[in-house]
């Protein structure tokens, strides 16, 4: 049944008939006595207001309706207003005959909607938001609100094409003055976010904003230490500059983390997204990179050699050559184990992340997830069988129970968070970790304490299956599902 | 019987539905508009009306005004031994204006119909309802100025297929709506406004200009000066809308005052002022969905809508001059009184039907995923966008952000900000949801159903489980609860009101004070008539008093030419 058919009305009903027949239907069903059925009749009002409205036979009879808008404030959002298409005749307005004479309205002149962009935004670059309302203000040809409607999104597209400096409080004031401002106007809040960050940033990269600039990043401390650092950050690329520089990385990331209030995204295009990309890899603690390993190996490069070096230059002072060779050999040995230290301890790190990630995360490997530990027992217990009294042998237990023991408190449920759990587990590892720690060393390599040992990370490891034995039941359920 | 209110910034005013329309009921002194000012006397009286508005100038710290601006606010004012609540001060004018209803009717009045501006919020609206409750009477309903002034103004015209636009500039509000009037249904399309916008900020932007001209810091006058040259602004911001140029000349203390204003000048003080008006207009247009020369008419109402520069802001956004057939000062009540005989079920306007709308958007926080997937919390979702027809109803799905979240909060808000942080809360509900259930299959079904009466209820359905939450917003944080709405009561019930006979004495005596703080000159004069009238009180011989009190205002009258 269409719209109209359900007023009782013919296909070519006009509107004054469907509105006396919905005033009918009204009387029967007010909005105070039935809400239900004032709803559905409202709504289909609206549709049958737009099929009237649609039917071209009845064209002149509503030619005055805002051009095939659909109803009145109704079921669909303010903000398909704002979002149609302009009207054909984009210009002000028709006025009603009996005004023609008077000067009340701005002559019917085409609007330049380009020329008034640019000079919107030339005005917005200048950074008085107060200068740039008063403006926008006194415009007389706003005052026709299909024009202002025009223009506003005219210029907000041009925004986002071009995305010219522009201080915050300009656009939003142009926003406010278009009124553009509210959850209803049909923008992607974070879109526009991302705009004015982006603005706001080319806009205070601009040489003459440097004060203020230097005013938003303390501790910076002067104008020329900025100019200085943005010019490193602008140089061309070159793998030698951007390596002498990454050898402090944290510092350039700090800085061009609060350059870009943590959107290094937000740069424009004249810095070199690669050399600022490969600083703030090397910066990065938490992700195994390219860049921090290279800069890695050079550092242990370097302190390698310097210490080689330096074991030459004792022994030369000491004019022992011989003992020179054996210096230098040592210290080169230990700067080499600081260096598989610091490898071993960056592998170490994802792999505890991704071993202490909530059941519930689509882990990579999840059996593997699941039996690290245990695996890692079992690899213990054969090191043992093979190497006895090795170090080794220690060493594998002792990375098991840390792991055990960081997963079981990372992945307890948020709601009882960890501490007091601990407190309540603690006694029970106590007597295990004291084994472990104060044990009589012959005790260790006799090697029949050793399962002892490796009580520790089967304890903690049981405890973290306990937790989450509720997700160990889940998991198979969706592997069901999925089947 | 309900009677229909008008509850003002500055001025208000009762009626009813009587047999011949409309009619309105006049206070104790025989004026239509009572000044919607509460105050105090020497001997802890409560004064309501002109007799708190001459008080306010002989005594600032014992009257208080314009407590409709903070409606829906905690904010207690300090009158005489205590403390009054917006809500309370509102109670103390309806129950001024209901004892003249109840005086001209000669019988108890219990129910009524207030207005309130159209975009009033949730908490606003609520606590014009609490202080209804305060005021001993049931609030039946409350309609939109704007609507009423339309209703007073349809029923009168009777344009039948006609759109037009109500401008309505009062004391402190200013409401913009779009209607459409057809076969007896008076449809509202949309509406817009500013709850701080009106003949207050005129004369507040007067005020400060005229201090500037003399050189005054805003401090330099005490409290009772102040008073007494704002009555006079007044009086001259009323004046430029007929006169070219108007002095300002008076004596404030050992200061002569002698400043000039003219319109040109005038206008250029409160352009800011006009210029914000242009948003709420624009928007209510837009909401329509409807062009300018789509408008049959303009309706300005309102006092403050007198103000030719107001009518020159219309002509010039829309082409066209204001019609102003209606009176500005009484549109607004004589609206509420149809609307409440509408709610009584009067025969005469059986054919009658009120569709309203929702002023502002009603939605919920979300979180969004910006570019690299992360969530960003605090976006604002609308769900029933504003001017909504009301009642209405509509659904809406939401889903957990991360894998294992045990429940989503659903904070509601009012508002049009796109980040929640900008708009109001009105409350929250939280919905359990599994956490073993990936995010996609988590599925939350929200409804908001917001009714005729404004009251929002929030529902939520869980997909997987069916199982069903709800949250009904009628009392705001902040906002009285029964009992206390109880106690207050029982509060309000000691205060000491001058019986209605002795009105007009004590607003004569009122105002003789105002005058006495106004003319240095006639100091003595006025003492000795005071003391004269205050002995004829003493006699308590109603023909005496009678009779002095007719010399004395005449006296009065030859201080102050009306």
């Amino acid at each position: 049944m269409s719209p109209l058919e359900w007023f009782g009305l013919g296909g070519d009903a006009d509107e004054r008939a469907l509105k006396r027949a919905y005033a009918q239907r009204l009387r029967r069903t007010r909005p105070e006595d039935d809400p239900e059925g004032f709803q559905q009749l409202h709504a289909m009002y609206q549709r049958a207001l737009a099929q009237c409205r649609r039917n071209p036979a009845l064209a002149p009879a509503s030619a005055g309706d805002g051009g095939g808008n659909g109803g009145p404030a109704g079921d669909a959002p303010p903000a398909a207003a704002a979002a149609a298409p302009p009207r054909a005749d984009g210009a002000a307005p028709r006025m009603p005959a009996a005004m023609a004479g008077t000067d009340l309205r701005p002559p019917a002149v085409r609007f330049d909607l380009d020329g008034f962009c640019t000079q919107a935004i030339d005005r917005a670059a200048s950074g008085d938001a107060d200068a740039l309302g008063r403006w926008l203000q006194a415009r007389p040809e706003f005052w026709s609100l299909q024009l202002k409607t025009e223009a506003g999104r005219a210029l907000v597209q041009r925004l986002y094409r071009e995305r010219p400096p522009m201080p915050a409080a300009c656009l939003d004031a142009i926003l406010r003055f278009f009124d553009l401002h509210h959850a209803t106007a049909g923008h992607d809040p974070l879109a526009l976010q991302r705009l004015e960050r982006h603005m706001q940033l080319a806009w205070e990269l601009q040489p003459a904003h440097r004060a203020a600039l230097c005013a938003r990043l303390r501790p910076m401390p002067t104008v020329r230490t900025l100019d200085r650092q943005l010019a490193l950050l602008e140089a061309p690329f070159r793998w030698s500059r951007v390596i002498a520089l990454a050898v402090f990385p944290a510092r350039i990331a700090m800085f061009v983390n609060t350059l870009t209030r943590g959107h290094p995204e937000d740069l424009p295009e004249r810095f070199d997204r690669r050399a600022i990309r490969f600083w703030l890899d090397a910066a990065d603690r938490t992700r195994i990179t390219r860049a921090r390993l290279l800069m890695g190996g050079i550092r242990w490069l370097a302190a390698t050699l310097l210490g080689a070096l330096l074991g030459c230059a004792i022994a030369w002072l000491d004019a022992d050559p011989a003992e020179a060779g054996r210096l230098a050999l040592g210290l080169g040995a230990v700067g080499f184990t600081m260096g598989l230290c610091w490898l071993a301890w960056m592998a170490y790190q994802p792999l505890d992340r991704w071993h202490g990630l909530p059941e519930h995360v689509a882990v990579r490997w999840p059996w593997l997830n699941l039996l690290l530990v245990p695996l890692l027992c079992g690899l213990g217990l054969g090191v043992n069988a093979l190497l006895p009294h090795s170090v080794l042998a220690l060493v594998v237990p002792v990375v098991a129970a840390w792991l055990a023991i960081r997963r079981c408190w990372r992945r307890f449920p948020s709601q009882r968070r960890p501490h007091a759990a601990i407190f309540r587990v603690a006694p029970f590892l106590i007597y295990p970790l004291a084994r472990v720690l104060f044990v009589d060393a012959d005790d260790v390599r006799g090697g029949f304490a050793y399962w002892q040992i490796l009580t520790v990370p089967m304890l903690a490891w049981g405890l973290d299956l306990w937790f989450q034995r509720a997700h160990l039941r889940v998991r198979s359920r969706t592997a069901a599902q999925a089947d | 019987m309900i009677v229909g209110i008008d509850l003002g910034t500055t001025h208000s005013l009762i009626g009813i539905y009587a047999d011949d329309g409309p009619r309105l009921f006049p206070n104790p002194l025989g004026d239509l508009l009572t000044p919607s000012v509460v105050g105090v006397d020497d001997d802890g009286h409560v004064l309501v009306g002109q007799a708190a508005r001459d008080r306010m100038v002989s005594h600032p710290q014992q009257a208080v005004a314009a407590f409709k601006r903070w409606m829906g606010t905690d904010r207690e004012t300090r009158l005489g031994r205590r403390t009054f609540r917006p809500e309370e001060l509102s109670a103390l004018v309806l129950r001024a204006l209901v004892a003249d209803a109840e005086a001209a009717l000669g019988g108890r009045v219990a129910e009524a119909v207030i207005s309130v501006p159209a975009y009033f919020s949730d908490a606003q609206r609520k606590a014009t309802r609490a202080a209804g409750e305060l005021a001993g009477i049931r609030v039946e309903r409350l309609i939109n100025e704007p609507t009423a002034a339309a209703l007073a103004y349809g029923l009168q015209e009777r344009p039948d297929g006609s759109r037009f636009l109500v401008f309505d500039l009062g004391g402190g509000t200013f409401d913009v709506s779009v209607l459409e009037m057809f076969e007896g249904v008076v449809e509202v399309h949309a509406s817009a406004g500013d709850n701080f916008l009106g003949g207050e900020d005129f004369l507040d932007a007067l005020e400060a200009a005229c201090l500037a001209g003399l050189g005054l810091a805003p401090d330099a006058l005490d409290a009772p000066q102040r008073g007494q040259l704002r009555r006079r602004l007044e009086t001259a911001k009323r004046a430029l809308s007929s006169e070219e140029e108007v002095r300002v000349e008076c004596r404030l203390g050992e200061r002569a005052i002698d400043w000039r204003i003219d319109q040109q000048r005038f206008a250029h003080l409160v352009e800011p002022l006009l210029q914000r008006m242009r948003a709420p207009l624009e928007r209510a247009m837009r909401d329509a969905r409807l062009q300018p020369e789509q408008l049959d008419e303009i309706v300005l109402v309102g006092g403050a809508s007198r103000m030719p520069l107001v009518a020159r802001l219309v002509s010039r956004m829309f082409g066209r001059l204001p019609l102003r057939h209606v009176h500005p000062d009484q549109a607004i009540a004589l609206g509420a009184c149809v609307a409440a005989g509408m709610k009584a079920r009067d025969r005469r306007l059986e054919e009658m039907v009120l569709t309203d709308v929702c002023p502002y958007t009603l939605g919920t926080e979300v979180a969004r995923r910006d570019e690299q997937g992360r969530p960003q919390s605090g976006f604002f979702h609308p769900i029933i966008q504003r001017n909504s027809v009301v009642p209405t109803s509509r659904e809406d799905t939401f889903w957990p952000v991360q894998p294992g979240q045990s429940g989503i909060v659903l904070q509601v808000y009012q508002g049009e900000s796109p980040l929640v942080a900008n708009n109001i809360k009105l409350g929250e509900l939280k919905v359990p949801v599994d956490p073993r259930l990936p995010p996609e299959q988590n599925a939350v079904d929200v409804r908001f159903t917001y009714d005729v009466n404004g009251v929002l209820q929030v529902e939520a359905a869980v997909r997987a489980t069916g199982k069903r939450h709800e949250l009904v917003l009628e009392r705001n944080p902040g906002l009285l609860d029964p009992r206390q709405i109880r106690e207050r009561l029982a509060a309000l019930a000691e205060l000491k009101v001058h019986p209605r006979a002795k009105q007009e004495n004590v607003a004569l005596l009122a105002r003789a004070e105002r005058l006495y703080e106004e003319h240095l000159h006639a100091r003595e004069q006025l003492q000795q008539w005071i003391a004269r009238f205050r002995a004829a009180l003493e006699t308590q011989d109603e023909l005496l008093i009678r009779e002095h009190r007719r010399e004395f205002g005449a006296a009065l009258d030859t201080l102050e030419p009306a």
